[in-house]
């Protein structure tokens, strides 16, 4: 887990070149991996969506501009935090980015503490989705193992019937129901009902 | 469809009595004709009987007219005298001289008698023995002729024929056998034969007509194969006697009909071609037809004439009533038409006074009509509604009355022009019944009713109008504000751009310098990087302050004057609005280079702080003075009687974004000092004021800045 933390890179994407330059000076003093990008394609061209980090991005750029990048990110399923960056009087646009999933957002002209205390909590946040993700991926992995039947006793379970109409909903006789619950829980890993579907929902809702 | 069709019928009614009346003289003139028509029919059926009774009657004559004739010769051939003494004389072998002279006297005795034209005696080998012509030997038809008589033992007459002498005249032979009764028991002993001249009596006899006529006629014919042949002499063509041939096929004409047993005809056409009325006859005993005619003309004539008359007169009837019925059609369409337009008249007139009367009554603004004094005679609703009176109060009030007493010279005044001038407008305040004061336009005018002169004056409530122009200029004021406010924003963004970038290297260079961690050649770069950020900045603003100032105004030779004066024009209803005088001092200046619209705006400036400044300020006088000073540049100044300049505020008085007004950007003086400096010139605020306040600016003559 600390392995990501350490790899975490911070994206940044300005078409104004002594900000990036700038920008980049100052995340790499205080020991942060800083690639910088003059346009969105450039970005999106160099991007893989596994990298650990966080984007700051520039709201207002020539060509694509940091709210169709943003539109893009996400509808592309990437959950990388952007941090947009805004001139003066462009709160709406700010706000209209904070609705569509930016994580923050920063005025120009910032002061450079500023600027680092939301790239810190960004790379956090990013590190939490990160946890979050592994973990949904590895309760994944343990439903995989199970059989389409065992699966159906699951979501039974999960919908709070008891055995017997399980059983009558399936057609099979109660006792077979117990032993499914059994193999399921050891399958699982899990020691009661309540972690199972706890696990299950978990898995439904990422 | 429903809307064309009454202009249809309107277009039909003039056609539809012309029709009527047409088919009327129609039906009489069909009328009239068929009268003549019958009228003619009974005059030819008439006339027809007569023709027949005429016909007949001449074929009496000509048959009895032959009797005679055979009658008469038969006497003389059987006179035992004469018969006996040609038989001896015969017998004598033609001897006897003397006896030849007997009977040769005898001959002629007859000839004389009877008009004949040669007597001769044949004997019974048809030998021409004694004869009182020269005559030797008789025609061919004579001979026929003779030779029937002896045989038949009776007269025979032959047909008209021509001689065959020399002379070719037409003759009508007879021959009557002379029978000896005294011996052999009634022996032939030969023939006498007599040629008759038809010119003589008979054609006469068949021609002469019972009546006085023009053109009837009676002729005799015969058909001779396919042809018809005319007997006699025509009435109206000579020379035809057996010479008039006309082929039987002609049918319509009468010889031909009566060739074909017909007796009566109603249609005829004689041989010259004229219509006629004919009867035909047979001849008995011979092969002649008689033919009586007349002319359809000369049948007609008598009611021709009435027939022309009748219808000259029809005609002219028909002429004059059509004529009357279309005078009287005149008349009736435009009493018609002229009770339409009355109609028409009185309701538009009731409409229009109906309209006046609403359009007072009801109007949106005021009405009132005063007369020569003052007095009020007549107030719509609206004014009674508006100014709280009744009626009723209301005539009894002068109309000075009516407006704001603080007013009262000022109206007096107006009253006097409009009386002189007709018409005046002004704006000013009225005064409610309730002593409340709301400001108004006046529109007044002289209008004269029966020869006295009456005020009319429409006065319109303007306080809606007031607020709204209030509002209005808060809205302008805003949309400056509002100009200024993104003006500014885009300078922000411009600027935030090298100042963060600035701000970032800056800070890297500071942590840096704690960690120790860089040498001085990186610092330094990074420190002219920061440097070089600042420099963009500063670049901007002074980009932005060009572009500010250039903005495209071009400049021109300008009458000053003259711009001050548009200026004004420009401000006017502002002023007016604001109840200020206006004093324009301008001495006639040299046209000077300068960009007019930016000279304006200064102007604009200067004049809009000074109203402001008066507004709420008893005195309103606004001056404007444009003079060359000592120094040769046009000074301009622009004073005001308002509340004057605090010597605290004169000191930012010309740096921006220091206003005294409430909502003021703190830009107005700031721009026209900008403006004046490009031109050269210098402005300032006069600073020895007891009251009021006065801005001066000068213009350099001729010189050429920036």
């Amino acid at each position: 887990m600390s392995n990501d933390t350490e790899q975490a890179t911070v994206f940044v994407v300005d078409d104004d070149e002594a900000m990036r330059d700038s920008l980049c000076l100052l995340l790499e003093s205080v020991n942060l991996n800083a690639r910088v990008f003059s346009c969105a394609q450039s970005f999106l061209g160099a991007f893989e969506r596994h990298q650990s980090g966080c984007l700051l991005l520039d709201v207002r750029m020539p060509d694509m501009s940091g709210m169709t990048l943003l539109d893009a990110l996400r509808s592309g399923g990437i959950v990388l935090p952007v941090i947009m960056i805004t001139g003066h009087g462009d709160v709406p646009m700010a706000v209209r980015a904070m609705k569509q999933g930016a994580f923050d957002f920063i005025q120009k002209p910032f002061n450079a503490r500023e600027l680092l205390d939301r790239v810190h909590a960004a790379l956090e946040q990013d590190r939490k989705n990160r946890l979050q993700r592994n973990k949904t991926e590895q309760c994944r992995a343990l439903f995989m193992t199970l059989t389409d039947r065992e699966m159906e006793v699951v979501d039974l379970v999960v919908a709070g019937n008891p055995s017997k109409i399980i059983a009558r909903t399936l057609g099979i006789s109660p006792k077979t129901v117990d032993i499914h619950r059994a193999n399921i829980m050891r399958k699982l890993d899990v020691r009661t009902v309540a972690e199972m579907v706890q696990l299950r929902l978990s898995l439904r809702d990422a | 469809m429903n809307v064309f069709a009454p202009a249809a019928r309107k277009n039909l009614v003039p056609y539809l009595p012309l029709l009527v009346y047409g088919l009327f003289a129609c039906l009489i003139a069909v009328a009239g004709y068929q009268v003549f028509h019958k009228i003619e029919n009974l005059i030819e059926v008439e006339k027809l009987h007569d023709l027949g009774a005429i016909a007949d009657v001449k074929v009496g004559q000509v048959v009895s007219w032959q009797n005679g004739h055979k009658r008469r010769v038969s006497a003389f051939s059987t006179s035992s005298a004469l018969v006996a003494e040609f038989n001896r004389w015969l017998n004598s072998g033609a001897t006897s001289d003397e006896l030849e002279e007997r009977i040769l006297r005898m001959l002629a005795g007859l000839q004389l008698s009877h008009g004949y034209v040669q007597a001769s005696l044949l004997d019974r080998e048809g030998m021409v023995r004694i004869t009182t012509g020269t005559d030797e030997k008789p025609d061919a038809t004579e001979e026929k002729l003779v030779v029937e008589a002896m045989n038949s033992r009776r007269p025979v007459f032959a047909d008209l024929h021509r001689s065959s002498h020399e002379n070719r005249a037409i003759i009508l032979s007879m021959a009557s056998p002379l029978i000896d009764a005294d011996n052999g028991n009634g022996r032939v002993v030969g023939a006498v034969l007599l040629q008759i001249d038809p010119y003589d009596y008979f054609y006469p006899l068949v021609q002469l007509w019972p009546r006085d006529s023009p053109s009837a006629e009676t002729l005799l014919i015969r058909k001779e194969g396919d042809e018809v042949v005319f007997l006699n002499e025509l009435r109206h063509q000579k020379g035809t006697a057996l010479s008039l041939r006309i082929p039987v096929s002609n049918s319509d004409l009468p010889a031909a009909m009566a060739t074909r047993g017909e007796v009566n005809t109603m249609n005829g056409v004689d041989y010259r071609g004229v219509p006629v009325v004919a009867a035909m006859r047979e001849v008995p005993g011979t092969s002649w037809h008689m033919v009586a005619k007349v002319d359809k003309d000369e049948l007609f004539a008598s009611i021709f004439q009435i027939k022309w008359w009748a219808a000259g007169l029809g005609l002219g009837l028909a002429i004059l009533g059509g004529a009357f019925f279309f005078v009287w059609l005149q008349g009736f369409y435009a009493r018609q038409r002229q009770l339409r337009a009355e109609r028409d008249a009185a309701q538009q007139r009731e409409m229009r006074v109906r309209y006046f009367e609403y359009l007072t009554r009801y109007a949106n603004d005021m009405i009132i009509v005063f007369n020569e004094d003052g007095r009020i005679v007549e107030a719509n609703e609206k004014a009674q509604q508006a100014l709280g009176y009744s009626r009723e109060e209301l005539l009894q009030i002068n109309i000075v009355a009516l407006h704001d007493p603080h007013e009262s010279q000022a109206v007096a005044d107006k009253l006097g022009m409009l009386k002189m001038e007709g018409e005046c407008r002004m704006e000013g305040r009225f005064q409610r019944k309730d002593g409340s004061i709301f400001p108004v336009e006046v529109s007044a005018r002289v209008i004269e009713v029966q020869g006295v002169r009456f005020m009319q004056s429409i006065i319109r409530d303007f306080t809606e109008h007031k607020q709204l122009e209030e509002m209005r200029a808060k809205i302008e004021h805003a949309g400056r504000l509002n100009i200024a406010g993104e003006m500014a924003s885009g300078m922000a963004h411009e600027l935030s751009q090298p100042l963060t970038a600035c701000n970032n290297y800056l800070d890297v260079c500071l942590r840096r310098m704690d960690e120790e961690a860089w040498g001085q050649e990186k610092l330094r770069s990074t420190l002219k990087l920061a440097a070089a950020q600042a420099e963009r900045a500063g670049n901007i603003v002074s980009h932005l302050r060009e572009m500010v100032r250039q903005n495209g105004h071009e400049r021109a030779l300008t009458d000053v004057k003259q711009l001050i004066r548009d200026v004004m024009s420009l401000l006017e209803s502002e002023l007016k609005r604001s109840g200020i005088t206006v004093h324009m001092t301008l001495s006639p200046t040299p046209p000077m280079m300068i960009c007019r619209v930016e000279i304006e705006q200064v102007l604009f400036n200067l004049c809009r702080n000074a109203i402001e400044a008066m507004h709420s300020w008893p005195q309103r006088d606004l001056r404007i003075s444009s003079r060359l000073n000592e120094s040769g540049d046009v000074l301009i100044s622009v004073s005001d009687s308002g509340k004057g300049v605090m010597a605290a505020e004169r000191v930012n008085l010309f740096n921006p974004f220091h206003s005294t007004k409430k909502d003021g950007l703190g830009l107005g003086l700031v721009i026209c000092r900008s403006i004046v400096e490009s031109h050269g010139g210098r402005i300032w605020v006069d600073e020895d004021r007891e009251f009021g306040a006065e801005f001066c600016f000068t213009l350099p003559l001729g010189a050429d800045h920036e």
